[in-house]
């Protein structure tokens, strides 16, 4: 579904990604993990199409060029990015929000947009089962949330659109123990046949509750590593210096 | 976002159709001989004649005003019209079957049948068209209340003791420049009278059409709520398009007396010009108005239109406890011009003010907001606070913050926040990623930017409030 | 009107001279309806100017008379010793016997030059009247030139001393200028002995490539004075200004701090704080021109204004079309520590360019009563709390100024121009 060859990002002069392949295949979930500055938030932005980098090498999503296409047409074709600091838009609310997306997608996918009442019965269904208070909904996109609701709105933005490639980019990252059980929770209910996964994180813990099928070392914008999800509690007991040090010998 | 700007194409005006209606029109200039021609016309009483005499003398002694930011070329004073009015078919309409058939598809275009809106809305209408009304709808069932909603004529003919008590306690005729001209040769307009203790039993509004060409609109409005009455009133405003610049100097007095509440809001769109800046209105306007004891005024604009803004509504917070509220959204495109604020003077005791402006330029266009907050000594324990945004789209446009506040009571507590900013990339960013468009994402963005002032605008006329700002913007953002 | 002051007075010789001449016949003096005039009482300004100050010849390298009776002891109070140069200046006169030197080294010198030596020349944008007439004046400037990649660490201490014996029109001029990577700190104290004084001053700044300056003016002139200052500074590419202003004395102040960031990536941090008592005016007028990309200054004036005095700040950011990603913040706070004190607030921004980020922030209140019954509370009496809380309000200011014995030396200014409030 996924096939990266050779991606290379520079941002301002600087150089990031530096020849990166990955494949993936439909239903399975990657997880590609790797220390501060390897390149990974990078990856996620490319991937989405966020502007300001330059970008080679090739990216083909179902067989067409995904870099050539803008961040909304990677959106409604079922790329959907979990972001790491997801953005605060006040004034805007949260449900108008989600359901203007969703019948984006929809539109996309040839199916006729949902009215308020279907949208609210679903959406309800779904917070409940990620545990957010329905209030969430009435207020403005992630304006003040916490860190873990900002999250967890994610997840539920993500449970609604139902993507065919979730990233979710260090998704994990400032939740505690109950919340990142939710999120992983909400993560494994969508793992399915046609859905696939690129898991980008720092720590392998989120990888303890969603097992990935294949776990990819980034260091300094290449792969260096893959291997199953072994090679994750690898890395938790001997951190990055070893791999990286190895994989530099 | 640049590419975007770069797509800036000419922002369709959807009310630039001109009716053709028989129209009684004077000569042009401004001379005593004017003024007293349109006093004639309208068979004033010879106090109203003396008061807009006085104004027009001291009209004479004045200099248009050149402190603001916006530019334009002279305005010839002479090179106008001053009185237009539709011709009635039979003499004064009583109801609204003897309304010109014409000027009543002119309204059904704008969206604004007024049978229609009897039937329906349950709002009372004052429709003025080149600066006569034409027709009042609901004043049988607001009389049962012991409210009066009319044209200023009329109020002038059955109420002159209202009148008379009222014109001018807020905005005498010397205070500026463009309110003595108005004085002395407003038109129409239109009067509210809610008696005390009432609460007027539906929203009043007036829509306001400039139709003529080469013609001044000089109306007036006066609205007086007595002891704890409370009224809601909304105006909105449209001109055809045309290539000339038509000057539109309004004045309208706000008067709550004790524990009265008037919330006043407006849909300004006025023909803003084209892309390129050719014609539009310049749009004058005196706004104010004054508190008694626990009274509150508060004002929501909504301005997309004009080629010229320059307004400042304003609140004299004379009375004890008095409130006083300014909400505002100004857009302006292609190569508008708005110099827009408020000004709230704190006289009274504990009196407090809130202020919510929001700014969005594009394309070519100047948008300044002008405020003035001031606590004079005796308004122990004064609050206020202001929060002025200011939202850019292009690189060509501007916008400009001028605030000023003055404190003369340590009781006071006065603050100010003001930001300018671009639409921020990541929101964008963040929008597009879940599959809306660029424009849909930036129209929601700036909708969100509003989302305060919005909601203060009366139920139905946010929605139309949205959807004005989106089209005043179609091109400009995607 | 326009011209009889300035035909009073000892003309100068430059280019500079002639320029100015020219635009005060033809602009006259500020009014009242002048914008950056707003706050500030021009007229009881031009009057005193008018009636009161008899300009007087002023002959280039006379030395001070000992009439003015001055001592080094006294500087040392007025302005304080902060362990640098010091140059001395009486009524706009080198006073080289009140100046000590220090040797700053090849490449970096300050002291008094005659006429046209040093300044920068004359820029007639946002001019007005005063500048005007301290610039067709004669001179004893004071010069500091730091050569490129200089780096004095000595602070550079320039004193203006206003005695009111001779009731003459005093107009410093300062030139300071730094060439690319060079680095300093100047210090210029304005102070004079009791009495009534006129003191029209001027500074020029120009900050090469990368140069990092920092600027403190501190202004404790006597509280029957009027002061009228001006200090324009032209920041170049990379550069870095650290400016404090702080505004005590005189009856009537008024310091116009006129910015311009010419080259990208500049960035500045003005701060400001005024402390009008009695019947004192404080006006403070900022304007900060981001010409160049990529700039970003931080305002922070803060008033304390007590008894039946006035406190003004009008500050003007203006980014110029064509420029990227400019940051500006601008604030103004404000305490009132009495019924009849006054605080004006103008916080201004005009915008013509769309990547920016420009926020500003204005407050008018009295202390915080929670705090102050919080320290009570505590066993504080009312008088300290109150002391206290002030003494924390402007701290935030004081506490930037270099080095530690200028510091000490406004702080204790600072208390005794407030030890009356509460």
């Amino acid at each position: 579904m996924l096939h990266i060859q050779g991606l290379t990002a520079s941002i301002a002069g600087t150089t990031i990604l530096r020849g990166l392949d990955l494949d993936i295949a439909p239903g399975e979930v990657h997880a590609v993990m790797g220390p501060n500055g390897a390149g990974k938030s990078t990856l996620s932005n490319v991937l989405t199409g966020r502007e300001g980098y330059e970008v080679g090498g090739t990216v083909t999503y179902d067989g067409n060029d995904l870099l050539a296409m803008s961040p909304e047409e990677r959106a409604v074709r079922g790329i959907f990015l979990a972001f790491q600091y997801p953005v605060e838009i006040p004034g805007v609310g949260n449900m108008y929000f989600l359901r203007t997306a969703l019948n984006a997608v929809r539109h996309e996918r040839g199916e006729d947009p949902l009215d308020a009442m279907t949208f609210l019965r679903v959406a309800k269904e779904q917070m409940a089962a990620l545990d957010i208070d329905p209030a969430f909904l009435s207020r403005s996109v992630n304006s003040g949330f916490s860190g873990g609701e900002k999250k967890r709105n994610e997840v539920l933005q993500m449970t609604m659109l139902e993507p065919r490639l979730a990233i979710l980019d260090e998704t994990d990252s400032g939740l505690d123990i109950d919340a990142l059980r939710v999120v992983a929770d909400g993560v494994s209910r969508l793992r399915s046949p046609d859905r696939s996964m690129l898991i980008i994180t720092h720590y392998p813990r989120l990888l303890d509750l969603v097992r990935p099928d294949r776990v990819h070392v980034l260091s300094a914008g290449r792969i260096i590593r893959s291997g199953d999800h072994t090679l994750a509690d690898e890395l938790e007991v001997d951190g990055y210096a070893s791999t990286v040090a190895a994989a530099a010998s | 976002m640049s590419d975007v700007v770069e797509e800036l194409v000419e922002r369709e005006y959807a009310f630039g159709f001109h009716t053709d209606l028989d129209t009684d029109i004077a000569p042009k200039g401004l001379s005593e001989d004017v003024v007293r021609l349109i006093s004639a016309k309208k068979d004033e009483p010879e106090w109203l004649l003396e008061w807009r005499l006085a104004a027009y003398r001291h009209f004479l002694t004045l200099d248009e005003p050149d402190w603001s930011s916006v530019q334009h070329p002279p305005i010839d004073y002479q090179d106008m019209h001053y009185w237009a009015a539709p011709k009635p078919k039979a003499p004064g309409p009583d109801s609204l079957d003897e309304v010109d058939p014409e000027v009543r598809a002119m309204f059904d275009k704008l969206g604004i049948s007024i049978a229609e809106q009897e039937r329906l809305s349950g709002v009372a209408v004052d429709a003025i068209i080149d600066s006569v009304s034409v027709a009042t709808t609901f004043k049988a069932r607001l009389a049962e209340s012991g409210v009066i909603f009319c044209s200023f004529s009329d109020a002038v003919r059955d109420h002159p003791e209202l009148v008379r008590r009222y014109l001018g306690s807020v905005v005498p005729y010397r205070d500026n420049f463009f309110a003595t001209l108005n004085s002395a040769v407003f038109s129409d307009g239109s009067f509210a009278y809610i008696p005390a203790g009432v609460t007027c039993p539906m929203e009043l509004s007036t829509y306001f059409r400039i139709n003529t060409a080469q013609t001044g609109q000089f109306e007036r409005t006066l609205i007086v709520a007595e002891d704890g009455a409370t009224v809601s009133y909304l105006e909105g405003c449209t001109a055809p398009m045309r290539d000339e610049n038509q000057l539109h100097a309004a004045v309208v007095e706000l008067v709550a007396l004790d524990d009265a509440s008037i919330k006043y809001s407006t849909v300004q769109n006025w023909y803003p010009g084209d892309a390129d800046g050719k014609g539009g209105i310049y749009n004058f306007v005196t706004k104010r108005g004054r508190c008694g004891d626990r009274a509150k005024i508060s004002w929501t604009q909504v301005e997309t239109g004009s080629a010229i803004t320059w307004k400042y509504p304003s609140v004299i917070l004379q009375g004890d406890d008095s409130v006083g509220e300014f909400y505002s959204v100004a857009v302006t495109a292609n190569h508008q011009q708005a110099d827009t604020g408020t000004k709230m003077i704190h006289i009274g005791r504990n009196t407090s003010s809130t202020i919510v402006s929001k700014g969005i330029s594009a394309g070519h266009a100047q948008n300044a907001y002008r405020g003035l907050v001031k606590v004079l000594r005796s308004a122990e324990g004064a609050r206020s606070h202001t929060q002025c945004d200011s939202l850019l789209l292009g690189s060509t446009c501007g916008a400009h913050t001028f605030p000023y506040i003055e404190v003369k009571n340590d009781t006071a507590q006065v603050e100010h926040e003001a930001s300018t900013t671009k639409v921020d990339e990541d929101q964008l960013f963040y929008c597009r990623q879940r599959g809306l468009s660029q424009e849909d994402a930036t129209s929601m963005i700036v909708n969100g930017f509003c989302r305060e002032v919005f909601d203060e605008l009366p139920m139905e006329f946010a929605v139309e409030a949205q959807a004005l700002l989106r089209v005043s913007l179609e091109g400009s953002v995607g | 009107m326009a011209t009889s002051v300035a035909d009073r007075i000892a003309v100068g010789e430059g280019a500079d001279a002639a320029t100015a001449r020219a635009w005060l016949d033809a602009n006259g003096w500020p009014g009242r309806r002048d914008e950056a005039w707003k706050y500030t009482p021009v007229d009881e300004i031009l009057a005193s100017l008018e009636v009161e100050v008899v300009a007087e010849e002023l002959v280039i390298g006379e030395v001070v008379a000992q009439e003015v009776a001055v001592t080094s002891a006294d500087v040392d109070d007025l302005a304080g010793d902060h362990g640098g140069p010091r140059i001395v200046f009486v009524d706009g006169r080198h006073a080289p016997h009140l100046s000590t030197s220090h040797p700053l080294g090849d490449g970096a010198w300050c002291g008094a030059r005659g006429d046209g030596d040093a300044a920068e020349p004359v820029e007639v944008v946002r001019y007005d009247g005063f500048q005007a007439l301290n610039h067709l004046a004669a001179h004893e400037g004071a010069v500091v030139e730091i050569h490129a990649g200089i780096e004095v660490d000595l602070p550079i201490h320039i004193v203006h001393l206003a005695v009111p014996t001779a009731s003459r029109l005093a107009q410093p001029r300062t030139t300071i200028r730094l060439g690319d990577a060079a680095r300093a700190t100047v210090i210029e104290t304005y102070t004079g002995l009791p009495g009534a004084t006129f003191v029209n001053a001027s500074t020029t700044i120009a900050l090469g490539e990368g140069a990092h300056l920092d600027h403190h003016r501190i202004q404790t002139e006597s509280a029957e004075g009027i002061h009228v200052g001006h200090t324009r500074t032209n920041s170049g590419a990379d550069s870095q200004l650290r400016s404090t202003s702080v505004m005590l004395g005189a009856a009537i102040a008024r310091h116009a701090l006129d910015l311009t960031l010419r080259g990208e990536h500049a960035h500045a941090n003005l701060e400001g704080l005024y402390l009008p008592r009695g019947y004192q005016r404080h006006d403070n007028v900022l304007t900060v021109d981001h010409a160049a990309s990529h700039g970003t200054t931080v305002q922070l004036f803060k008033g304390v204004i007590g008894d039946e005095a006035r406190g003004s700040f009008g500050g003007h950011v203006i980014v110029r079309p064509d420029t990227v990603g400019t940051s500006a913040d601008q604030t103004n706070r404000n305490l009132l520590l009495a019924r009849t004190a006054q605080a004006d607030t103008r916080p201004w921004l005009e915008i013509f360019a769309d990547d920016v980020r420009c926020t500003h922030g204005a407050t008018v209140g009295r202390l915080d009563d929670d705090a102050l019954f919080y320290l009570r509370s505590r066993g504080i009496p009312r008088t300290e709390a109150r002391a206290m809380l002030i003494t924390a309000f402007a701290d935030e200011i004081i506490d930037h100024l270099t080095p530690a014995s200028l510091r000490g030396h406004v702080h204790d200014a600072v208390r005794r121009q407030t030890e009356d409030d509460t």
